[in-house]
């Protein structure tokens, strides 16, 4: 209690981060109670019912196919979620592993797969992502995996330099000369040590992964149709453009409202992380 | 600047793409649903794969069909792409030439605008407009291209004020003016896209500046905050500038894919989602291949012009 009491004292003072973590809060709670807070059925087709304007029966309107709009934009928070949250946790478990091994590692070794992650880091992010569709073919699972790959690097090189600050510390040196495993010595000594500019940084991140997954999905190399997604949705509409706009404009309301609650949470949690930042945007 | 800073930036360029090309095609060309199978069908015969196999090469080892593919890259020879009766070379110009029109006048109307303003802001910062500006780039960074695109096609061409055409290309050499008027509203939108970023790098770079310690002393020894400003300041903010400006075009390039498939633009981004729709993977790895390369050699240029202004990098 006290703890959580302490965190909002914080919290009071840092008002970015403050609103962050309530919109976002918010926003898990509506993709976990998607079933509970939407009022139509987000794949039912209602030929009879197409492009209707908005009623007290459907608040948005409805689509193409007579589906309600906003049961299908709360769903859709749940496709966005999912890959925005998987996508940035995967690319921090790996870039922190191939980061502190480095820091670890050093010498040679480190040398040559740093220099290969800067490789890989000029070359642009979402080319990465749409040959690596066009390798594995597109699903949920595939989308989280093109979209995590290209960030590792930059998760890399964050992970190694704090690695490498710890890695002079002498309890490293103790740990070595008592004979632990590397293994032991890289996720029990040095990895909790090392944690928090890449949580930070993972946290900025989280913003960039949904909209390029809303990207993917506009693009039709995403999930497929019929899911509710939001970049999918405005892909979809395009056709309908200027007779039902609406259509294009509640998820692109949707897709800005979510990625600005993780940018101001992520910004946030550097300005309380790091305060040599404070100010800097 | 020295040669051998020169060359060493050189000899990395190369070794970057040698790498991504051999990435581009280990993804394209190994994974699941090869070539053969592609062309053919999922239900062809295994004798008949085997004969299209053979006839492509596809029976080779991987690395004889890598430095093949490379060797005749380098030579200007792509292939045949699969899904159009064209050598892939002639495609990929085209659509290389028509991207870099609209990146060019996307980039040099963002610069003329987003730095002076970054510049601005940086100098009032917490000021009434400056904090306006803040805002508007943080929702700017915070809505993809696709969005951004369609809403200014929902105001710009739709029913309401029917002031821009919303698809269509016109080559620059029928008609410049007809040119132009199709290319304004994708040069519109990457111009939205792009100013935010820009903006964000060139006014936290400036307050950056502004806190070192050498604005500090200039201000003490009592010159006045104009020199102080344009003299000390906005060159050594304007600097990495020209770094950042390098690595948008990577994040150009990213908006190009999606921009141009939003306007029917014939570009090169929109070559590479064509490919990957029609599952063409020659062309899809030639078309990544030759994005990448122009991604490296302007990062390359960019890391020269920036050793001319910065001496201090040359002897790093």
């Amino acid at each position: 209690m006290k703890k959580i009491a302490s965190a909002f004292t914080v919290l009071k003072r840092h008002p970015n981060a403050l609103i962050g973590s309530i919109m976002v809060t918010l926003l898990i709670l509506m993709a976990l109670c998607a079933p509970l807070l939407a009022p139509h059925d987000p794949l039912k087709i209602n030929p009879k019912n197409r492009f209707d304007s908005p009623s007290i029966t459907h608040i948005m309107g409805t689509d193409e196919y007579g589906r309600d709009i906003l049961s299908r934009i709360i769903y859709g928070s749940r496709t966005a979620l999912t890959v925005g949250l998987s996508a940035t946790t995967l690319s921090a478990i790996f870039g922190s592993l191939i980061g502190l091994s480095c820091a670890y590692a050093g010498g040679k070794v480190d040398e040559i797969v740093m220099r290969f992650m800067d490789i890989l880091m000029s070359f642009p992010g979402i080319l990465f992502a749409l040959i690596l569709l066009a390798g594995l073919g597109s699903n949920i699972g595939t989308v989280i995996i093109a979209i995590a790959t290209p960030a590792i690097p930059k998760t890399a090189r964050i992970a190694r330099s704090a690695g490498l600050a710890v890695r002079r510390e002498e309890y490293i040196e103790a740990a070595i000369v008592r004979g632990d495993n590397p293994l032991y010595i890289l996720l029990v000594e040095m990895l909790p040590n090392t944690i928090q500019p890449v949580i930070v940084d993972a946290s900025i991140k989280v913003g960039f992964a949904i909209l390029t997954a809303a990207s993917i999905s506009f693009l039709g190399m995403g999930v497929q149709p019929p899911t509710p997604d939001w970049g999918l949705i405005v892909g979809q509409a395009r056709e309908y453009i200027f007779e039902s706009p609406m259509l294009i404009v509640w998820p692109i309301a949707a897709i800005a409202v979510t990625t600005i609650s993780f940018n101001l949470l992520g910004d946030g949690l550097r300005d309380i992380l790091d305060p040599r930042e404070l100010g800097r945007i | 600047m020295t040669p051998s800073y020169f060359f060493r930036r050189l000899f990395l360029m190369a070794l970057t793409l040698l790498c991504i090309s051999a990435i581009i095609f280990a993804i394209t060309g190994i994974l699941p649903g090869n070539l053969a199978q592609v062309i053919l069908g999922e239900y062809a015969t295994p004798e008949a794969l085997q004969a299209l196999h053979q006839k492509m090469g596809l029976d080779r080892p991987y690395y004889v069909q890598y430095f093949s593919w490379l060797g005749n890259a380098l030579q200007g020879d792509m292939g045949t792409a699969l899904s159009m009766e064209q050598p892939i070379t002639e495609v990929i110009l085209f659509r290389l030439k028509n991207s870099a029109v609209i990146a060019f006048f996307s980039l040099t109307i963002v610069t003329c605008i987003a730095v002076p303003l970054g510049v601005w802001a940086g100098l009032h910062r917490n000021s009434l407009p400056d904090r306006l500006i803040q805002l508007s780039s943080y929702i700017g960074i915070s809505i993809p291209e696709f969005a951004t695109a369609s809403l200014l096609i929902i105001l710009l061409a739709g029913p309401v004020f029917s002031i821009f055409p919303s698809t269509g290309f016109v080559p620059m050499s029928e008609n410049p003016l007809k040119s132009l008027y199709h290319m304004a509203l994708p040069v519109l939108t990457l111009v939205v896209v792009l100013i935010a970023h820009i903006m964000r790098q060139t006014r936290s770079e400036m307050i950056q500046v502004l806190q070192t310690d050498y604005i500090r002393s200039a201000r003490l020894k009592g010159l006045p905050e104009r020199q102080v400003v344009y003299k000390h300041a906005l060159r050594n903010a304007l600097l990495p500038t020209v770094t950042v400006l390098a690595l948008d075009v990577g994040y150009l390039i990213g908006s190009i894919v999606v921009v141009e498939e939003v306007f029917a633009y014939p570009g090169i981004g929109r070559l590479v989602v064509f490919a990957v729709q029609a599952r063409d993977i020659p062309l899809l790895q030639s078309s990544v291949l030759v994005i990448a390369s122009v991604y490296c050699i302007v990062n390359f240029l960019a890391d020269i012009a920036y050793s001319f202004l910065n001496p201090k990098i040359r002897y790093k």
